[in-house]
This record gives C-alpha cells, sequence and structure tokens, in this order.
C-alpha cells in the first residue's frame, strides 16, 4: 500500500508532501548554492585570471623589424650592407580549406622544389587564425619569387613579403673582422642581456657584427594590436617605433686590407698594419679565410662542418687571437724595458761567444761562431741572442713582465674592439707557480728575453710594441672603429686615441733603439734588408720563433721537418724612419726565417701603403692548405 | 470531485491567485536576455534584415501576448490533449528517423515549409503533460506507483528519451530524463518498487562499470564514440585546447574575466571578437557573466530562484493532483534546463547543446519557456477552483463580508474539514507565499509577523460573535 496518494478531496495535507516540498526546496537551494560557489571561484577568485587570460585573447603584440646598422671602412665605402629578400606569405582564409591548400602546396612545391608535405603541414598549423598573412617560407630568392609571381594568378591566398638580409659586400673581405649573423642562441635568449630579442632573431657571431652587435642591431618597434577569434586586426592600442642600428665607420683601409690578404696568399699567418701615431688598425688579414657569402641566409651544415673541421681552422683570427711566442721580435720590448729599467745603456758591450753557459747548460746565440763584442745598436741589428741572454739575466723575469705589461700591454687584451682578441702570456715567477707549482729557473728568463720559452704574444701586440717604438713610446689602446653615425651619416661618436702608458725614458735611449731598428733593414749586415721599400726609410725587426725544443730536428735543415714543426716567421716594422705613419706586423706560421720568408711580405705591404696605386682583387682560394699549397698565382 | 469543464471564463478570484512574483521574474529574465542580446547583436551585426535582437524581441512580444490569451484557458484541456499531444511528439521524433535534416553530424531537425523545427524541443513539455495526467488519472492517484503501475510511465518515458538519443542528441535525451524525474519522485512509491529499482540501477551500472557493457553499447553504436569523448573531454578541458575543449577554455574566460562587476555593456572582448562561441546561444549566460560579472549573474541567479520558488508555491497550494505534477513538471523542465546550461558554461559539466530559458536566442526556446510560466501561473491562478473552504486572500474584505454575513443573519460558511496544516487560515504564512517563501521552512515559529501572533485564529467551525 502506498504512503501517500496525493491531496484529497478533503483539502487535508497528506502525510508525505511536506517532507517532498521540503527536499525539493532544498535541492533547488543546494543546485543554486552550487552555482554561485562556481560563480565565485571563477570570477572572484580566479577573476584576475582569467581576465588576464582573455586579454592575451584579444590583443596581438608584434615586433617591428628594424633595420641593422651598416658597416663601413674608413673612407666611408660600405663592407656589409643589408639586401632584400622574399618571404612567402599565405592568408590562409583566401586559400580556401584544406583540400584547397594541399593543392596550394604542391602547386608551391613543384614551382620552387620544394617539400609540399613540408609546406602543407606547415600550412595546417596557420589555420586557426585563418585571416593572418603568415610566413610560409622566410628565405625565397629572386628566381623563387619571380615564379612565384607570375603564377600568382592561380594561387590565390599568396604573397611575398621583402624582408632585409645581412649582405657583405664581398665575402672575401676581411670576414674575420667583419664577421657573420647566426640566430641566437637559446642560453643567450635565457641570459637576459638580449632585451627584446626572441627565437629565430640573428645576432652576430664573430667579429665587428659580435662585438658591436648592440650598437648595430638597433631596437625592434612594438606594436599592440586588438584581433578577433580569427586572427583579424581590429585597431591598435599602442606601438613604438623601431630604432634604426648605428652605422659603423672602421679604421680599415680597404686597399691595404686586400693587399694584406693578397701577399698573405695560401701561407697561414697574420698580418696587422696599424697607425703609430693614433693605434688605428689600417688593415688585419688572417690566413688561411673563409666565405662571409657562406653565412648570408644561414650557413648549411655541410659548410659548417668543413669550416670547424678544418685543421688550420680559417675562422680563427690569427691576428688577435693567435698566440705565438714572438721570437727575436720581442728584442725591440726587452731593450726599451732594459733601458728603462736602468739595467743597459745604450753603450753597455756585452760578448758574444755564440752561447751563454748558465751551469751546465749552454745557451746559443743564432749566430754559432759569435758576434764578439755588442752593444745595443748591434744586438738590434744583428738580432744577437747573447746580448738580450745577459740583458735578461740581469733584467730578473719579474721587473721584465712588469715592463713589458706596462709599457706595451702584453699578456692582457687591450680593446682592440674585438671579443676573439686575446691577451698571451707574458710569464713570471708568481705565473710558474700558480701554473705548475714549481719556483723559476734563471735557466727559463733567458729564452724569454729573447721571444721564446714560455712567451707569447698575438700579432697584434707585436705591432703594439713596434708602434710604441715608433711613436717614442706612447701605448694606445688600438682599434677598429672610426665612427659611430646615424643612420643618415650624422657623427654620433668619434673614437678618439685612448692613451693607456707614456714609457718615462730618454728620449735618447729611445731614439738610439730606434736607429738599431732602422739598421735592421738599412745596414749592410742587417737581418731583415729584404722588407726594405724603394724611396721609404724603413725600420724593422726579424724574428724566428722555434715551435719546438726538441733535440732531434734541431739539426734538421728547414725543409726536412715536419710542416707543423717549422719554425714561425716574423717580421715587424715601421716606415717611414723618421716621423713613422705605419706598423705592419706579419706573422707567418711554420714558415722558417722571418727574415726570408715574413720579410718581402712586410715589404709588400710597406710598399703599397706608399704606393696608393697599388692594389688588387684576385684574393686567395678560401680554407687554403697551407701545408700543400696549390700554387696560387695572385699578382700584386 | 466534478467540476463543469468550461475552459475559458474569468474570475475575480483569478487575479487574486496571480502569483506576480513568478511573472514578473519570468519578464525580468526575458528582459536581462534582451539585454544581453542586443550588447551581442551589436558586435555580430547581421548581413540583412532584423538583427538577432530585433527577431527576440518580436518573439518576446508575440510570446507574452500568446501568455496572456493561454493565462485565460483553463489549464486542465491539457489532460484531455495530452495523449494526442505526446503522439504527435512522438511521431515527429520518428519523421525526424527517417525524413530529418543532418546538421553538424546528428539527424536532429525537420524542414516545414523552409522553418527548420526540433521536435525534440516539442517532445519536454508533451512528455511532461502526459506524466502529469497520467499520475493523476484515478488509479495512480489512488494507489500511488507500484510494481504493477510503474512500468506504463517508466515506458512512456524511455520512448521519447530513446529516440532523440538516437539521434544522437546526448544533451536533451538527458534533459528529458532529468525533467521527469522530479515527477516521478513525488509521487508515492511502495516498498517493492523501491527496492526493484534499486536493484536494476545497481545491476545496470555493475554491467556498464564492471562487466564491459560500455564497450558493448560503443560497438552497437549505442552511444556513439564522440559522446563518450565529450564527457572524457569535460573532465580536462586544457589537454585538448583546439578541439572541443576549446569552447569549454573560452567560456570559463569570458565568465572569469568578468570579475565581480563586469566588463560593462557591450565591453566583453571575448565575446565582441569572437572567441566565445555561440555567445547567443548555448553560451549566453558567459556572455552576461563577462559583461555584469559576478554581481550581474548573482541578480539573474536571484530571478531563477524566485521564479522556481514561487513555482513550487503554486505546486504547494495547487488542489488538484494534474496541475501538482503539471506545475512540478513545468518547474522541473525550466530549473534542468537552467542548471545544465549554467553548469555547462561554468565547466561544471560537458558540453551539450542546452540553451538557456529565457536569457538564449531562439524563438522556440523563448516561446516554450514563457508558456511554462504561463502554465504555471495558470495551475496558480485556479486554486480557486478546487477549495472546499473559503481562503482569505484579503482578511480585511473577509472580516468585513463576515460582520455583514452576521449582520444580515445570513448563516456564516461552515468549514466541512477541520483546519489542516497549511492552511492560510491557520497559519496565515502561507497567505502570502510568494512574498517570502523561504519563511515556510526556515524559523518558520519566529517569522510569524507580531500581529498575528498576538491575535489567535479564529476557529472556523465558530460562528464570529
Amino acid at each position: 500500500m502506498a504512503e501517500w496518494t496525493g491531496p484529497s478531496d478533503d483539502g487535508k495535507a497528506a502525510p508525505g508532501e511536506t517532507f517532498r516540498l521540503f527536499w525539493l526546496h532544498w535541492t533547488l537551494i543546494a543546485a543554486f548554492t552550487v552555482i554561485v560557489a562556481r560563480l565565485w571561484f571563477l570570477q572572484v577568485d580566479m577573476g584576475e585570471e582569467y581576465r588576464q587570460k582573455s586579454e592575451v585573447n584579444y590583443t596581438r603584440f608584434t615586433r617591428i623589424p628594424t633595420t641593422r646598422g651598416l658597416i663601413k671602412d674608413r673612407s666611408g665605402r660600405t663592407l656589409v650592407d643589408n639586401t632584400v629578400s622574399y618571404e612567402l606569405l599565405v592568408t590562409p582564409k583566401e586559400v580556401g580549406g584544406a583540400e584547397e591548400g594541399k593543392a596550394l602546396a604542391e602547386e608551391v612545391g613543384r614551382v620552387i622544389g620544394r617539400d609540399p608535405a613540408e609546406l602543407y603541414r606547415r600550412f595546417r598549423t596557420f589555420r586557426r587564425q585563418p585571416y593572418e598573412a603568415a610566413v610560409w617560407l622566410p628565405d625565397l630568392d629572386r628566381a623563387d619569387m619571380t615564379l612565384l609571381e607570375t603564377r600568382r594568378y592561380g594561387l590565390p591566398g599568396l604573397s611575398v613579403r621583402v624582408s632585409s638580409m645581412r649582405k657583405p659586400v664581398s665575402g672575401s673581405f676581411a670576414p674575420h673582422v667583419i664577421g657573420y649573423l647566426g640566430e641566437i642562441s637559446q642560453a643567450r635568449l635565457e641570459g637576459g642581456r638580449y632585451p627584446g630579442l626572441s627565437q629565430g632573431d640573428l645576432i652576430g657571431q664573430s667579429g665587428i657584427e659580435q662585438s658591436m652587435d648592440s650598437l648595430l642591431r638597433g631596437e625592434k618597434g612594438t606594436r599592440l594590436m586588438t584581433v578577433d577569434s580569427k586572427g583579424r586586426l581590429l585597431e591598435e592600442l599602442e606601438s613604438e617605433y623601431p630604432v634604426p642600428g648605428r652605422n659603423l665607420v672602421l679604421t680599415l683601409d680597404s686597399r691595404l686590407q686586400r693587399v694584406a690578404q693578397a701577399v698573405l696568399g695560401e701561407k697561414a699567418g697574420a698580418v696587422v698594419v696599424m697607425d703609430p701615431r693614433n693605434f688605428e688598425i689600417l688593415a688585419m688579414a688572417s690566413s688561411p679565410y673563409f666565405d662571409l657569402d657562406d653565412f648570408t641566409g644561414g650557413v648549411s651544415s655541410e659548410r659548417w662542418k668543413s669550416l670547424t673541421d678544418d685543421p688550420f681552422h680559417p675562422m680563427e683570427n690569427r691576428a688577435v687571437s693567435g698566440q705565438y711566442p714572438p721570437g727575436s721580435t720581442f728584442k725591440i720590448a726587452v731593450s726599451l724595458a732594459a733601458l728603462a729599467e736602468g739595467v743597459i745603456t745604450p753603450e753597455t758591450v756585452f760578448h758574444c761567444g755564440g752561447g751563454l753557459r748558465l751551469g751546465d747548460h749552454i745557451f746559443g746565440c743564432w749566430n754559432r761562431r759569435g758576434h764578439g763584442g755588442v752593444n745595443l745598436y748591434r744586438s738590434l741589428k744583428e738580432s744577437c741572442d747573447v746580448y738580450y741572454y745577459e740583458t735578461g739575466r740581469r733584467l730578473g723575469v719579474d721587473r721584465m713582465a712588469r715592463r713589458v705589461r706596462q709599457f706595451f700591454g702584453l699578456g692582457r687584451p687591450l680593446g682592440a674592439d674585438l671579443s676573439a682578441e686575446r691577451g698571451g702570456l707574458v710569464p713570471d715567477q708568481e705565473w710558474k707557480l700558480r701554473r705548475f707549482k714549481a719556483p723559476w729557473n734563471l735557466g727559463e728568463t733567458l729564452p724569454v728575453s729573447i721571444g721564446q720559452g714560455y712567451l707569447l704574444a698575438t700579432p697584434l701586440q707585436v705591432a703594439q710594441y713596434t708602434a710604441v717604438a715608433a711613436n717614442g713610446g706612447t701605448l694606445m689602446r688600438p682599434h677598429l672603429l672610426r665612427e659611430i653615425t646615424d643612420l643618415e651619416g650624422r657623427v654620433v661618436e668619434r673614437v678618439e686615441p685612448e692613451v693607456i702608458n707614456r714609457i718615462d725614458l730618454r728620449p735618447d735611449y729611445v731614439e738610439k733603439v730606434r736607429k738599431g731598428l732602422e739598421a735592421v733593414v738599412n745596414d749592410p749586415g742587417g737581418t731583415g734588408r729584404r722588407a726594405a721599400v724603394p724611396g721609404v726609410r724603413v725600420s724593422g725587426k726579424t724574428g724566428t720563433a722555434q715551435v719546438v725544443s726538441l733535440k732531434r730536428y734541431q739539426g734538421y735543415s728547414r725543409g726536412g721537418r715536419p710542416y707543423r714543426y717549422q719554425d714561425h716567421a716574423w717580421y715587424t716594422a715601421y716606415a717611414p724612419s723618421e716621423d713613422p705613419e705605419v706598423v705592419v706586423t706579419v706573422l707567418l706560421e711554420h714558415s722558417g726565417s722571418g727574415g726570408a720568408n715574413a720579410g718581402p711580405v712586410a715589404g709588400k705591404v710597406l710598399a703599397a701603403y706608399f704606393d696608393k696605386s697599388v692594389d688588387t682583387t684576385v684574393m686567395p682560394p678560401f680554407q687554403a692548405r697551407p701545408d700543400r699549397p696549390t700554387g696560387w698565382k695572385g699578382e700584386l | 470531485m466534478t467540476v463543469k469543464a468550461k475552459y475559458v471564463s474569468f474570475d475575480r478570484r483569478l487575479l487574486e491567485n496571480f502569483s506576480w512574483p513568478l511573472a514578473l521574474s519570468a519578464l525580468g529574465l526575458a528582459v536581462c536576455g534582451l539585454v544581453n542580446l542586443y550588447s551581442i547583436s551589436l558586435s555580430h551585426p547581421p548581413e540583412s534584415g532584423l538583427s538577432e535582437f530585433g527577431k527576440q524581441l518580436l518573439f518576446c512580444g508575440g510570446g507574452v501576448a500568446l501568455c496572456l490569451a493561454a493565462l485565460c484557458v483553463d489549464y486542465r484541456i491539457l489532460k484531455r490533449v495530452a495523449l494526442p499531444l505526446f503522439g504527435i511528439g512522438v511521431g515527429l521524433l520518428l519523421m525526424v528517423e527517417f525524413f530529418g535534416v543532418v546538421a553538424g553530424g546528428a539527424r536532429r531537425w525537420l524542414d516545414i515549409a523552409s522553418f527548420r523545427f526540433q521536435p525534440s524541443e516539442f517532445m519536454k513539455p508533451a512528455l511532461v503533460i502526459l506524466l502529469a495526467a497520467l499520475f493523476s488519472a484515478k488509479e495512480f492517484a489512488k494507489k500511488g506507483l507500484t510494481l504493477a503501475t510503474f512500468p506504463l510511465p517508466a515506458v512512456l518515458t524511455l520512448v521519447p528519451v530513446g529516440l532523440v538519443l538516437k539521434e544522437p542528441d546526448l544533451g536533451t535525451a538527458g534533459l528529458l530524463g532529468f525533467t521527469a524525474l522530479p515527477i516521478f519522485l513525488y509521487a508515492a512509491w511502495s516498498r517493492a518498487l523501491k527496492l526493484a529499482v534499486a536493484a536494476l540501477a545497481a545491476a545496470a551500472l555493475s554491467w556498464i562499470f564492471l562487466f564491459g557493457g560500455l564497450d558493448f553499447l560503443l560497438a552497437k553504436e549505442i552511444i556513439h564514440p564522440y559522446q563518450l569523448e565529450r564527457v572524457l573531454t569535460h573532465s580536462n578541458p586544457e589537454e585538448d585546447y583546439n578541439g572541443k575543449g576549446w569552447q569549454i577554455i573560452q567560456s570559463k574566460r569570458a565568465i572569469g574575466s568578468g570579475q565581480i562587476l563586469g566588463r560593462g555593456f557591450h565591453d566583453g572582448t571575448q565575446q565582441k571578437y569572437g572567441f566565445l562561441p555561440a555567445p547567443n546561444t548555448d553560451f549566453a549566460f558567459a556572455a552576461l557573466a563577462e559583461e555584469w560579472g559576478f554581481v550581474g549573474c548573482c541578480a539573474v541567479i536571484a530571478l531563477y530562484y524566485t521564479l522556481l520558488c514561487s513555482a513550487l508555491g503554486v505546486v504547494r497550494r495547487c488542489r488538484d493532483l494534474f496541475g501538482k505534477y503539471l506545475a512540478l513538471g513545468l518547474s522541473s523542465l525550466i530549473f534542468c534546463q537552467m542548471a545544465i546550461n549554467i553548469a555547462m558554461v561554468t565547466g561544471l559539466f560537458p558540453v551539450v547543446g542546452i540553451p538557456l530559458p529565457f536569457v538564449s536566442y531562439g524563438g522556440t526556446s523563448l516561446l516554450v519557456s514563457l508558456l511554462a510560466a504561463a502554465g504555471i501561473l495558470n495551475i496558480g491562478m485556479r486554486r480557486y477552483l478546487f477549495q472546499d473552504a473559503t481562503v482569505i486572500e484579503n482578511r480585511k474584505a473577509w472580516e468585513e463580508g463576515q460582520a455583514i454575513a452576521l449582520k444580515e443573519r445570513i448563516p456564516a460558511v461552515r468549514r466541512l474539514t477541520p483546519p489542516a496544516e497549511g492552511e492560510p487560515d491557520v497559519f496565515p504564512d502561507y497567505r502570502r507565499p510568494h512574498v517570502k517563501p523561504w519563511l515556510k521552512y526556515v524559523g518558520r515559529r519566529s517569522a510569524v509577523r507580531p500581529y498575528l501572533r498576538d491575535s489567535p485564529p479564529p476557529d472556523p467551525r465558530q460562528p464570529l460573535q
């Protein structure tokens, strides 16, 4: 029997009805409570978060690309330019549905020879925002662009946008100095030192492009737009215009640079040409070298592999990051340091008997027969080793190290506008203790005083002390940057010579050193006579740096040694001797004697400096193999 | 009880029993819907012709006129047409099965003379009317639901539910089931039936979840994989950003971004820029929540609460069993649609295509909602037809009448029955059931107004002194 049968005609409320209504009403209240609680959670608790998410929905933040600054040489000729490249854009709404998209991808793939499946895969990712033109292909070349443009009538929804691409005027011109661009790495992006950059942006990876990247890059603009759910742009909310990058005027002289690269030829080595009056670097060549054009629009992986696997490291800028024992060229530095310390005077005479005995070891002079009594002038002219052994012994390694660091900026990079610049190595007792946990031996001082042993210097540093000797004792910061100009060419900043040190030395002492260097080239019996230039008095110093001290190779003739054990050839010179205006430093790796091999190279560069008609357009081959030359017939 | 079937008539007592809170809250909801739709129409102007707001305004006007007409007709006429209506509804559903128009992967619509029509919409009130008629039939009224009487209404409910499920339209099928539930529960159940239903439910659930019934249902295409997927997606919408989850993510963003005071009229960016799917129909509440915030939502929900409580009051006071069940079914219809829709847009329930009654755009939906409200009003208004005791809506007038009767020596109306709980004469709170509906249940004793507490209720059996 049922408990309740509804209200009866007598109007009496049935026993169960109140109960049922009670529960109905409480169910109602419970349902409304749940709804209100949910709304409270969504709108009050999480309201701020959802508001932000909805703002992300309808606003679109875009960055407006800016133009990278140009790089020019000292006479204003453009070295690195921005050229147009083409981006293929596609607006999915205008294309139609998935099938039309597939057909379009196949057609485009067929016309310009790309993979249609890959194109279609990219196309599908654009379809959520069908009104927005998306970059389908970022790297169309002119031919592809023409092919697509002529078929544009049959290819709806496509458009081509012009964008800019970095293009050096010549791929072979000073690739180490100029450098190339590459995509910014994830680590750098996260490092926070590149605000405003995002994945896929290009930054300088070497050379000036890298070290001056923040100047060249400029600032991207920003634009905040409202969009609807289909991606149609509706309204601009706020924007900030892009700031173009600064143009850079380098101190490089294009003609000298070309000459420097040409005279290096297929040999591994470096040439630095510097103005001793203000330490402007006029040319900086390093060989073997690479083609900058390989890097425009991204370097291919095979090319990159061949460059990084090359045993001669064509990407290394030997002029600033190659560290070599400077050999006898270091005698310029030692003589000035010793004169300043008062250890010797120009008139001090040491006897060279072909060697110096220290304990039971004889440190030999290059001339086994000995030079006899040698003063400063002769020691430089004939490059007597015993004279400098004795000087170094009297000076001591610590005093020598302190003076060469102070006078010539050795042992540290001076900031020649390239981040690849390295400091070389000036050893002293403390360094030895730290590095080898062993005390310094006097026997180690003697090789250092003739530029061997632990001592290492870059070609730029050799050019530095040559320039200090040339200008009478002033060390300045060598630099590559001459002017910073804005987009219209107005000078924003002119780089002034920056004096680091002046040697407090009697001028006649310096003059004596300069006389000795002049004799190297001009006197009979001088070691560097092959660098002589007709019509100009040149001063210079040769250097032949031993790579290996193994006894077994000491008796060998030069040709008998393997390539990598042959001596480095140095030559550093300045001209004119009376009023120097150019310093040329040449290093040839594993090429034998400095006077015979590096000297003529330096001579050619000096000749080109004084004869403005000398020029060349023929460049040596990229990635040359110096151990087996191909017989490059470059003419000067 | 025999009442002469005079369906259209007017009586002063009709207005005395008119539930103003119910009528006004229904109209208020329709106005909220129109305001919301106006903002949406502004941002999505029609390509030609009348905007959605304009159409809805016309429907609203027409609907209110239709309701006024319907109020004049005695609702008991429905008892007679219940079976034919149900028959038509089932017939239309069968026609959908064979001649229906397929849209969006489901066969739900009928094209009749360029007018697209969804028979499942029609089925909802038809089912409610049929169940009310059935449960108020003499057999059911006397015995309640027993093992013998239960199968007929159960089968009659499952037929349309099954047909709608086959379209497939999981949402509307569920809605039909949920709507019928309170009608079944309001009836008296015999103990044997309770046990049988509990056992059956336990068996079905264990079969589905424990003994591979789900795979069977999927294999036989009784449940479609996408329906299952929708339920699964609901549990984690963020995992399916581009698919089904998209709608619910955008809806939640819209609601959440409204915060407390809302973004302001026509400033809802989710709605304006098209991120919110179907802002005029299914997700109308999300659009409203975005522009009017928590405060606006609470106002709308308060209107629904007023409406449903008034409807429950009508159920409570109705003396006709058919009217009781019908009012209950119609309120259940409004409540279920509202609850499912709001739960859906706030991410508590899977996305099903059920509009928000009164608020969502759509002529049929609005018309059905307004007529349902009118039906409840109608039932409430005709309460007097079943009273055997005088119901005093206006106590002063009643007292005056009593005084006149005494003076003129007219014998006072004698009650035939002793006063029962819920009688307005005994518990005067019930005389104003529409004003504070919660008073009936919360603190009933203390909430009695002082002037009523001071004077003891009159004993109707004794003539007034």
